[in-house]
């Protein structure tokens, strides 16, 4: 295979494309939990049905991860933290703020993932011209489709 | 203007915990930290929700929950495990940017499965969205 585009490489494309058509089919089934309850009331039992099931799922895989360091548990704790309260941040802009002002400014997170990559883990992640391009252009494509939908 | 600091607060936040997952996964695996942020951050946001909306809380219907629930699949299953297994492959900077395109396949289903219109600055929009993520992934580094 080309150099640069390897096994590891593809199938880590593929996962990310995965992702990103999930997060897109949420999106649109939130559109109607949020018809029938608040947001906050949606996103917390969302997640316990997602806990609940992947944890199902992968318990061979969280009994083999019991003995991982302490601070591989403070940072997972940690990342938790983060998206949990992203996620109530995001709901209190959106009660002060119509969904046009608030979505073009959630959409630059990738380009703040990739600024306190480069500030605290510089070492294990490579940021080069043409991934922060290609990072400005998504989050550039993505304001201009929420003000489209918005229009 | 206090909408706009909460949500650039919330931009700011996701990015910072992106770096935390990277670092998690260097000594666990996707599912695992998948898992335990998820009870992490439930513990921050179901109190709130039953602090906030009780009355909600309670009143939810069974059809209501069935449509949380496939919400929860694709979200917080599939969306976060798959979000993670790939920042855990490629590395958060090539990975983020991909995984932040869901607008676009929201707007394909909405369109398919909900009739929503497409318009010349939906079509930009996704035009540009392609153009970088086609950028990151023929990076050869």
């Amino acid at each position: 295979m080309r150099d640069g585009l390897n096994r590891t490489h593809v199938i880590g494309y593929m996962l990310a494309t995965g992702a990103s058509i999930s997060y897109g089919a949420s999106l649109v089934l939130a559109k109607q939990v949020v018809e029938d309850v608040p947001p906050l009331v949606g996103s917390s039992i969302g997640m316990i049905f997602g806990m609940l099931v992947l944890g199902a799922l992968a318990a061979k895989n969280m009994v083999g991860d019991r003995k991982s360091s302490r601070r591989s548990f403070v940072w997972a704790g940690l990342s938790g933290l983060a998206a949990g309260g992203g996620i109530a941040l995001m709901f209190l802009a959106m009660s002060k703020a119509p969904v046009v002002v608030v979505a073009p400014m959630i959409a630059v997170n990738p380009l703040t993932a990739i600024l306190f990559g480069q500030i605290f883990i510089r070492n294990i992640e490579r940021l080069t011209p043409r991934i922060f391009v290609g990072a400005l252009l998504v989050v550039v494509g993505v304001i201009i489709i929420s003000l489209g939908r918005n229009v | 203007m206090t909408g706009i600091l909460l949500a650039l607060a919330a931009a700011f936040v996701w990015g910072i915990g992106n770096v935390w997952v990277r670092l998690a996964l260097q000594g666990m695996r996707p599912t695992t930290v998948s898992v335990f942020s998820l009870f992490i951050g439930l513990l921050l946001l179901f109190p709130l929700a039953l602090i906030l909306h009780w009355d909600d809380v309670t009143g939810i219907t069974s059809g209501v929950i069935l449509t949380i629930f496939f919400y929860g699949m694709a979200n917080f299953l599939t969306g976060r495990f798959l979000n993670y297994s790939s920042i855990s492959r490629i590395g958060l900077n090539k990975a983020i940017p991909i995984v932040a395109s869901s607008p676009v396949f929201a707007l394909t289903l909405a369109v398919i499965f909900l009739d929503e219109s497409v318009n010349a600055l939906i079509i930009l929009g996704t035009v540009i969205v392609m153009g970088g993520i086609m950028l990151i992934v023929t990076e050869r580094r």
